[in-house]
C-alpha cells in the first residue's frame, strides 16, 4: 500500500511541476481518480493512458481549468490485476475522496471496476474499454470512452470484402478482451458474406505459436484476425515468418496498434494491419497541438490510448461544465447526454446504456516500418499493401 | 508433411526449454539449492540485449560472451554475499535457500521493472527460417537448440575430466567425503552457482530474439526450467536435455490436434506423471 502511495505521489508531484503551471485556475482542485497499469501485461498501453491523462489535465489547467478550479490526477498502479484495480477504486472514492473516476485498462479490469463505480454511484468515463459487456447490466454511472469492439473490426472485413477474400481465420488470447472481439466477428462478417473456417484462443501468456500457424496453413483462410495483446502479437507474427506462412491479409488487434512495435519486430512489421481509435496524421489544430506537446512532454510518439485518455479529461470538462458544480448525479446526467468534439471523435453515448455511438476507428498497416491509415478512403495516407507481401518477396 | 513439421518444430522448442533449464540444473544438482530466481536472471539478460540492441545497434550473439561473464560475476556475487550466509547443514538449507532466491526472484523482478520499465522488448534478430524441402526451419530456435546441446556436452565434459568439475560432482555426490578430500567447498558452490547463472544469463541472450519479454516474465521461466529437470531427473545433463525434448514435442502435437489452449498443460500433465511413476526422472539418479 504504501508503495503505492509513494509511486503515485511522486509520479504526481512530477507532473505538477513539469506541465499544469495553472495559468488562472485557482481553488481547491477537482480530483480525479485512476487506476492505471504500469506494472504487468498490460504495461505498454497503461503507460500511454497515463500520459493521456496528464496531458489532458495539464492543457486544461493551463486554459484556467474548470468552474475555474484546476483538475487534478489522483491514481495508481493496478499493476494489471483486476482484484488490484477494484480495491484501488474503492480506495480513490472511499479514502481519497476523488470527485470523478475513470476507467482502467482492459476488459478484465474494466468489467470489475464498472462495479464500483454503480454501487458508490460516481460518475466513470472508461476511455480503455471497447468491450460492451459491462454496459449492459443495467449501468447508469458508466460511459464508454472508446469506440465499442464493431469499430476494430468493421473496417478490416470491409477491406477484405472489398477483395472478395471470404474465408477469415480468428485466433487471440485466452482471455477478456480477444473473445469481445472474436465474438463481434460472425455479425459482420455475415453482413460482408464471409464465413470463419478457423477460430482458436491460446492460453494468455502462451509464447509458442508454431503449432496454431500450422493449423493457420492447413486451414488456408484469406484473412487472419488476430485479437493479441502486446505479449502475443509479436510471437505470432514472428511463427508466420518462421513458418514461412502469410495469408491474405493479416490483422492483429491491439499489439500492431503500438508506434513501438516496430522496435521489437523490425520491419517483419510490414503489411500487417491493426486498428486504432485515433486518426494521428488527422490535420485538425488541436491533434497538431497534441502530438507536438506529447512529444515534448514524454519524448516518443503518442498512440491511440492517449489520444482517447487525453480526450476523456476533456470530456470530463465540458460534463463538470455543464453540470455547474461538482455534483456527481448531474455530471452523471450530463455525461449521458453531451455531445463533445475531441481528438478521437465526437463524444456521444447512448443515454440509456452509455454505449459510445460517436467514436470510429481507422485501420492502419506497417509500410516500411510506418503506421499508414488505409482505411477509410477518404482519409488514407497511402493505399493498402494487399495481399501481405511473402516473406521470401524481394520488397521486404 | 504436417507431422515432420510439428517434429521440427517441437524439438526446436525443446531446445530452447533445454537451454533455459541447464542453468537451474546446475544449482540444483551441486547445491540442492531450487533457484527460483532462475528466471529473472533469463529475463534481465534479455532485457539486457534489447536495449543493446536499440541503443548500440550489438546483437546478441556478439553480447553472449558478455552475458557469460555478467551472470558468472552476478551469480558468483550472489552466492558470496546471501546464500553463503545462510545457516550451513541445518536440517531447514533446503528451505531457507528456497525462501532465499524467492526473495531474490522479487528483487530481481522489481529491479527489472524499476530499470528497464515494464515495456515488452525483443530482438529482431535472426528472425527468418532456413527451408529445406519444405520444411520450415527457424534459424534463431536452430541456434538456441544447437547451444543448448553445446553447453550440455561441455557442462558434461566439464564435469567429468577437469580437477574443478570433479571437486563440484564430489560435492553434490557426498558432502561430507568431499570435505574430508580437502575439498573447498565453499568455492565449489560459488563456482557452481556463478556457471549456473552464467548458463541462465547465456540463455536469456538467446531468448531476447526468440520471445517478447518484459521484466515480470521470470517466474514462467523458472516453472518450466523446474518441469524439464523434474522430468529429466534432477542434476542429469542428458536427462535435461532429454526432458526438455519430450516437453517440446508434446506441447507441439497437444497444440496442433488437441487445442492450443491445452498445450501450456502439457508439462505438468507429464510433470504429474513422472514424479508418479519414475520419480528419479527420465534418467535421474536413482539414489537421489
Amino acid at each position: 500500500m504504501k508503495r503505492e502511495r509513494f509511486i503515485g505521489g511522486a509520479a504526481a508531484g512530477f507532473t505538477v511541476a513539469s506541465l499544469a503551471r495553472p495559468a488562472s485556475a485557482q481553488g481547491k482542485p477537482i480530483t480525479i481518480g485512476a487506476a492505471v497499469s504500469l506494472s504487468g501485461i498490460f504495461s505498454d498501453g497503461g503507460h500511454y493512458s497515463l500520459e493521456g491523462y496528464q496531458l489532458g489535465v495539464a492543457h486544461i489547467n493551463a486554459r484556467g481549468g474548470v468552474l475555474g478550479r484546476p483538475l487534478e490526477l489522483k491514481y495508481y498502479d493496478d499493476q494489471s490485476a483486476p482484484a488490484t484495480g477494484v480495491r484501488l477504486y474503492e480506495r480513490l472514492i472511499n479514502e481519497d475522496k476523488v470527485d470523478l473516476v475513470i476507467g482502467p485498462y482492459g476488459t478484465a479490469i474494466s468489467a470489475p471496476a464498472a462495479n464500483v463505480a454503480e454501487r458508490y454511484k460516481m460518475p466513470m468515463l472508461m476511455a480503455e474499454t471497447a468491450d460492451v459487456v459491462m454496459f449492459s447490466r443495467g449501468n447508469r454511472w458508466i460511459f464508454q470512452g472508446l469506440g465499442p469492439v464493431q469499430t476494430y473490426l468493421y473496417g478490416v472485413l470491409s477491406m477484405a470484402h472489398d477483395r472478395g477474400f471470404k474465408r477469415l481465420a480468428v485466433i487471440g488470447g485466452d482471455t477478456a478482451f480477444p473473445h469481445a472481439l472474436a465474438n463481434a466477428v460472425p455479425e459482420i462478417a455475415r453482413g460482408f458474406g464471409q464465413a470463419i473456417v478457423y477460430q482458436e484462443f491460446y492460453p494468455g501468456n502462451a509464447s509458442d505459436f508454431s503449432s496454431v500457424v500450422e493449423k493457420l496453413r492447413a486451414a488456408d483462410p484469406d484473412v487472419v484476425l488476430g485479437m493479441a495483446f502486446p505479449t502475443d502479437s509479436l510471437g505470432l507474427i514472428r511463427q508466420l515468418k518462421q513458418s514461412n506462412y502469410a495469408p491474405k491479409m493479416f490483422y492483429e488487434a491491439i499489439g500492431a496498434s503500438d508506434p513501438a512495435f516496430v522496435k521489437s519486430v523490425g520491419r517483419d512489421c510490414d503489411g500487417t494491419l491493426s486498428a486504432v481509435a485515433w486518426n494521428f496524421a488527422a490535420k485538425t489544430p488541436e491533434n497538431a497541438a497534441f502530438v507536438r506537446d506529447y512529444q515534448a512532454t514524454f519524448h516518443r510518439e503518442p498512440d491511440y490510448h492517449s489520444a482517447a485518455n487525453y480526450s476523456a479529461m476533456h470530456v470530463f470538462a465540458a460534463a463538470i461544465k455543464q453540470a455547474g458544480s461538482i455534483n456527481q448525479e448531474k455530471i452523471r446526467d450530463a455525461l449521458a447526454t453531451i455531445r463533445v468534439p475531441t481528438l478521437v471523435g465526437t463524444y456521444r453515448v447512448n443515454p440509456a446504456n452509455g454505449i459510445q455511438l460517436g467514436y470510429t476507428s481507422y485501420i492502419i498497416q506497417w509500410q516500411n516500418g510506418k503506421q499508414e491509415i488505409v482505411y477509410p478512403g477518404n482519409v488514407a495516407t497511402a493505399k493498402p499493401l494487399v495481399p501481405f507481401p511473402a516473406w521470401s518477396s524481394p520488397n521486404r | 508433411m504436417t507431422v515432420v513439421q510439428l517434429v521440427v518444430n517441437g524439438l526446436l522448442l525443446g531446445g530452447v526449454f533445454a537451454l533455459s533449464a541447464l542453468g537451474f540444473n546446475i544449482i540444483y544438482g551441486v547445491m540442492r539449492v531450487v533457484n527460483l530466481a532462475h528466471g529473472d536472471v533469463v529475463v534481465i539478460a534479455a532485457m539486457v540485449c534489447a536495449l543493446a540492441f536499440g541503443a548500440l545497434g550489438l546483437n546478441p550473439l556478439v553480447l553472449l560472451p558478455v552475458a557469460v561473464a555478467g551472470g558468472f560475476v552476478l551469480g558468483a556475487a550472489i552466492h558470496r554475499l546471501l546464500l553463503r550466509r545462510l545457516p550451513a547443514e541445518t536440517a531447514s538449507t533446503e528451505a531457507s535457500s528456497l525462501t532465499l532466491t524467492f526473495g531474490l526472484s522479487f528483487f530481481l523482478a522489481g529491479g527489472g521493472l524499476a530499470l528497464f520499465g515494464g515495456s515488452f522488448r525483443s530482438v529482431p534478430f535472426l528472425t527468418g527460417a532456413f527451408d529445406v524441402g519444405g520444411i520450415s526451419i527457424p534459424q534463431a530456435k536452430l541456434l538456441a537448440f544447437a547451444l543448448a546441446l553445446v553447453l550440455a556436452a561441455a557442462l558434461a565434459a566439464f564435469l567429468r575430466f577437469t580437477a574443478a568439475g570433479c571437486a563440484i560432482r564430489a560435492t553434490s555426490q557426498h558432502l561430507e567425503g568431499a570435505l574430508a578430500c580437502g575439498v573447498d567447498i565453499d568455492r565449489v558452490r560459488t563456482l557452481s552457482y556463478g556457471l549456473g547463472t552464467a548458463v541462465a544469463a547465456a540463455a536469456g541472450a538467446l531468448m531476447s530474439m526468440i520471445y517478447n519479454l518484459n521484466p515480470q516474465m521470470g517466474v514462467q521461466f523458472t516453472v518450466n526450467a523446474f518441469a524439464v529437470v523434474v522430468i529429466g531427473g534432477l542434476g542429469s545433463y542428458a536427462g535435461c536435455v532429454l526432458g526438455a525434448l519430450v516437453l517440446g514435442l508434446a506441447n507441439a502435437f497437444t497444440s496442433y490436434f488437441v487445442g492450443a489452449s491445452l498445450a501450456e498443460a502439457a508439462p505438468y500433465v507429464l510433470f504429474i506423471l513422472v514424479s508418479l511413476l519414475m520419480p528419479s526422472g527420465l534418467l535421474g539418479r536413482r539414489t537421489a
